[in-house]
């Protein structure tokens, strides 16, 4: 082993575009050698005579390619070299390789997340590429998990330095290291929203196999019981405006979650509720429909007004029949829970925007585009205009019924 | 179908495609990554020249990574509409039969498809025809096709 030896594998890396597994034989031949021991004592030998600044760049290329040649012996690499001066410079290396210091082997990933209002949304669509990035940074992975099996704490400090968030979130999707929840209350509390919906959804994630077949009315099993416990206690350690927003992102993600989500949501400063509830996307009726959880749980009235205004402007902008059909009921079940006065204003604004509709027969044959827009909304009033609501709703001497 | 290798994947929609290559079609590709990463290309390229396309193909996404207007792929974005599953298809509707003459499911991300490491090294993926009693597959293309019509303005899959 020699600084020719890094030369090489510095040079692989550069050729590396998919899985490091792939070029296991490369690494061998390069290494002339596959038995961890020989080569970590090799390396430490070789990085104790050395004089050289790159102390942990060689041991990051040193370690990371030593576990893709022996991954199924990570337990034994672990034990063997915990006490090494070369561990220690791999962690230098690894805290300069995640704040993107080496021009020739930073990472950057675009994980589209940013495209979702609801973070946690975005984490969840992004899971399902979770696996790329197990492929095409499966080395530096095996790093953390090599650090973890040494040392939990310092595997965490490393993890919240991941400014990419990619290898962070591989690890919060993939249920690969069983971390205890404790750990994750500092993440849950990070500035940065990714870092705090990425622990979210790790923290959820057993809760959710565990309810996956559970259906209203079935008995809650002492596991599910022990769950939420757990997950109380830890959700407990977030920040309230954080806590609001995990919460309120996660009720319009997912259908099911913890009976102890309604209290906060009882409980929570209704405009710091309304901050979360507003950065939604509502152009969405099935997240419109989730206001429902909400306004059902507030005496106050202000989610009732944004569950109206969110369904105008999707009336206006959105309008789809074959979506509509899919969720008017729902929509006529919330409708019919709302104050009188919000109804009726919501009643009267639908009426109006009928009257601006491009639905003649004028508009037919003169701008068809904007008339088969239109169309499309005309079902969808008339539909909510037929609605009969609550017999003490019925006011006025024309007996509109609202 | 289990693929192994890139020529597999093109072989099968050469077996699949080639029966419509005279037939007057628009190819719809229901994927939320639109990232066209070398392998995405590659196949589409591959069922342009099968079909003999001469319209553009229909790429619903969630997560654009292209950024601009491609000649070749008009894009619509469904991050605003209902359409809750993480599902990729390709869908072949015929024009003048006005009816959906194959319905493919794919089994990973058009982008997750490598082929250049050359034939040997391929990533897994799986592609088959679904099943006429796919639950849900006329209520996806009806769907679908309202959001086209909607954002487009037009009364079918036209172009």
């Amino acid at each position: 082993m020699d600084i020719k030896t890094f030369k090489e594998l510095s040079d692989l890396i550069q050729e590396v575009d998919s899985s490091w597994f792939l070029y296991q034989e490369q690494i061998k031949k390069i290494y002339s050698e596959d038995n961890y021991k020989v080569l970590i004592d090799e390396f430490e030998e070789f990085i104790r005579n050395i004089d050289s600044k790159d102390k942990p760049k060689l041991s990051l290329l040193f370690y990371s390619t030593l576990l893709v040649i022996q991954y199924e012996k990570l337990n034994k690499i672990a034990d063997y070299c915990k006490d090494n001066e070369s561990l220690r410079y791999l962690k230098i290396g690894l805290d300069i390789f995640l704040k993107g210091k080496y021009s020739d082997i930073k990472y950057e990933i675009e994980m589209g997340i940013n495209n979702y209002q609801n973070i946690l949304e975005g984490i969840d669509f992004f899971s399902g590429y979770a696996g790329e990035i197990g492929h095409n940074l499966s080395h530096i992975i095996l790093v953390f998990k090599l650090i973890y099996q040494i040392d939990k704490k310092t595997f965490f400090d490393y993890l919240k330095e991941d400014k990419q968030n990619g290898i962070y979130l591989y690890f919060m999707i993939s249920p690969e290291l069983e971390f205890e929840y404790p750990n994750l209350i500092d993440l849950l509390n990070s500035k940065d929203a990714i870092k705090r919906n990425g622990a979210f959804n790790y923290l959820m994630h057993k809760f959710h196999y565990l309810v996956y077949d559970y259906n209203d009315g079935d008995e809650i099993s002492e596991e599910i019981t022990t769950e939420l416990i757990d997950i109380a206690k830890i959700t407990e350690g977030v920040e309230i405006d954080k806590r609001i927003e995990l919460i309120v992102n996660h009720i319009f993600l997912e259908n099911k979650f913890p009976d102890f989500f309604i209290n906060e949501i009882k409980n929570a400063d209704i405009d710091l509720l309304l901050k979360f509830i507003r950065k939604q996307n509502h152009n969405k009726l099935s997240n419109i429909i989730k206001l429902e959880v909400f306004i059902n749980h507030r005496s106050d009235t202000e989610i009732q007004k944004v569950f109206v205004d969110k369904m105008l402007e999707w009336v206006k902008k959105w309008a789809l029949k074959s979506t509509w059909s899919k969720y008017k009921s729902s929509i006529k079940d919330i409708l019919n829970d709302l104050d009188k006065d919000i109804r009726t204003k919501f009643r009267e604004d639908i009426k109006k925007l009928k009257t601006n509709l491009f639905i003649s027969k004028f508009d037919l044959q003169v701008r068809y585009s904007k008339f088969l827009d239109d169309n499309h909304k005309t079902e969808i009033i008339d539909d909510i205009l037929s609605w009969e609501f609550k017999s003490y709703d019925i006011d006025g001497p024309d007996g509109d019924l609202l | 179908m289990i693929i192994y290798q890139g020529s597999d994947l093109l072989n099968y929609l050469e077996e699949k495609l080639s029966v419509f290559s005279s037939n007057n079609v628009r190819v719809i590709i229901v994927d939320k990554y639109y990232h066209l990463k070398p392998g995405a290309k590659r196949v589409i390229g591959q069922i342009r020249e099968i079909l003999d396309l001469n319209n553009p193909i229909i790429w619903f996404y969630e997560v654009d990574k292209v950024n601009r207007d491609l000649e070749y792929i008009d894009a619509f974005n469904l991050i605003n509409y209902d359409l809750n599953f993480h599902d990729r298809f390709i869908f072949l509707y015929d024009l003048d039969l006005e009816s959906y003459v194959l319905n493919l499911h794919v089994g990973t991300s058009l982008n997750g498809i490598k082929f250049y490491h050359g034939p040997g090294i391929f990533n897994i993926f799986r592609i088959s025809i679904i099943d006429a009693d796919y639950e849900n597959l006329d209520s996806i293309q009806n769907q679908l096709e309202n959001i086209y019509l909607k954002e487009t303005k037009k009364e079918k899959w036209d172009y």
